[in-house]
């Protein structure tokens, strides 16, 4: 089917021996493009083995900067549960002074209703010596 | 069965020669790349319009040969086959890159069946010279029906176009070969 006069025509015009190039030049080129792929292949290897090691680290201290936080609070959240049951107790201490003041307001209390039975004795004097 | 001999003994050569290439001896690599180079150029030149562009292609072809070496298996087939097959893959591959293909899907009934396009043999005229002159996508469809015996099938899976844009392809590729020779018998 290929075998019409074209496809001979086309292979006669094609001798390999036709064609003159600077082979050492094209050899030296070529040697200088594999070096910079190799160069470039290498430099890509590096690079993302430099990114996994800086990703690696980088999630070590971010896992360990989270520990240390968690830790942290939770620390910090004892505490603050401990001084709060602390004063809690300071409360349930303080209350015999509760009572105390209890006691003074019962006191005053009594104070005022003498101050008034006073009064209310003071006027019956006055009206007593009105009478008179 | 003296060529025979000397055939099986050549091919032991290439074979030790590319084995010392795969293994990476500098030395083996310069004498298979003096050994194939005027292959790959023949190559080259054929699917390029000028000496520079077929530089280009010689050198990616070789640069990708010396990388696939180690892929050759010597039992599926001789290796000019196997080379050839790999360097006319790279130019595509580059020309794609470079977006040099520009197939223009034409479907025109007047146009000539490529078989019934008649050429003379004019031993005066340089094909290799008027080929060059053809559009990239003539010439590339040209060289793969023509050299590598593909069949439009084959043409429009690797080129990734129509079937109809490959035959058209091709038919206009040779009335504009067959108007070129034309021109140069005019001119003389």
């Amino acid at each position: 089917m290929k075998q019409d006069k074209l496809s001979k025509i086309l292979k006669d015009s094609y001798i390999e021996e036709d064609y003159d190039f600077d082979k050492e030049y094209q050899w030296n080129q070529i040697q200088e493009r594999r070096n910079k792929k190799k160069r470039r292949g290498l430099f890509f290897i590096v690079f993302i083995l430099g990114l996994s090691i800086i990703g690696f680290y980088y999630q070590t201290f971010t896992n360990s900067k989270i520990e240390n936080l968690s830790k942290r609070t939770a620390h910090s959240q004892e505490q603050q549960l401990s001084e709060n049951s602390s004063s809690n107790n300071e409360l349930c201490l303080t209350y015999p002074q509760v009572q105390k003041n209890r006691n003074n307001a019962v006191l005053s209390n009594a104070l005022i209703k003498e101050i008034r039975i006073d009064k209310y004795d003071s006027k019956s004097i006055f009206t007593k010596e009105l009478n008179r | 069965m003296n060529e025979v001999v000397q055939h099986m003994n050549s091919s032991v050569d290439l074979l030790s020669l590319i084995n010392a290439c795969i293994h990476r001896s500098e030395s083996s690599e310069k004498k298979f790349y003096l050994m194939m180079s005027p292959k790959v150029m023949a190559i080259c030149r054929r699917y390029s319009n000028s000496k520079f562009e077929a530089e280009d292609y010689f050198q990616e072809c070789f640069i990708l040969l010396f990388k696939k070496l180690s892929s050759y298996d010597p039992t599926k087939g001789e290796f000019i086959f196997w080379m050839n097959k790999l360097c006319v893959n790279a130019i595509l591959q580059c020309k794609r890159k470079s977006l040099k293909f520009n197939f223009t899907e034409i479907l025109d009934e007047t146009l000539q069946d490529p078989d019934a396009i008649e050429f003379n043999d004019v031993e005066e005229i340089n094909y290799g010279e008027l080929i060059e002159k053809l559009p990239d996508g003539y010439r590339t469809i040209l060289n793969l029906y023509y050299f590598e015996q593909y069949s439009h099938t084959e043409i429009s899976k690797l080129l990734s176009i129509a079937e109809t844009t490959s035959r058209s392809q091709l038919s206009r590729a040779k009335l504009f070969l067959k108007k070129l020779i034309v021109e140069k018998n005019e001119t003389r």
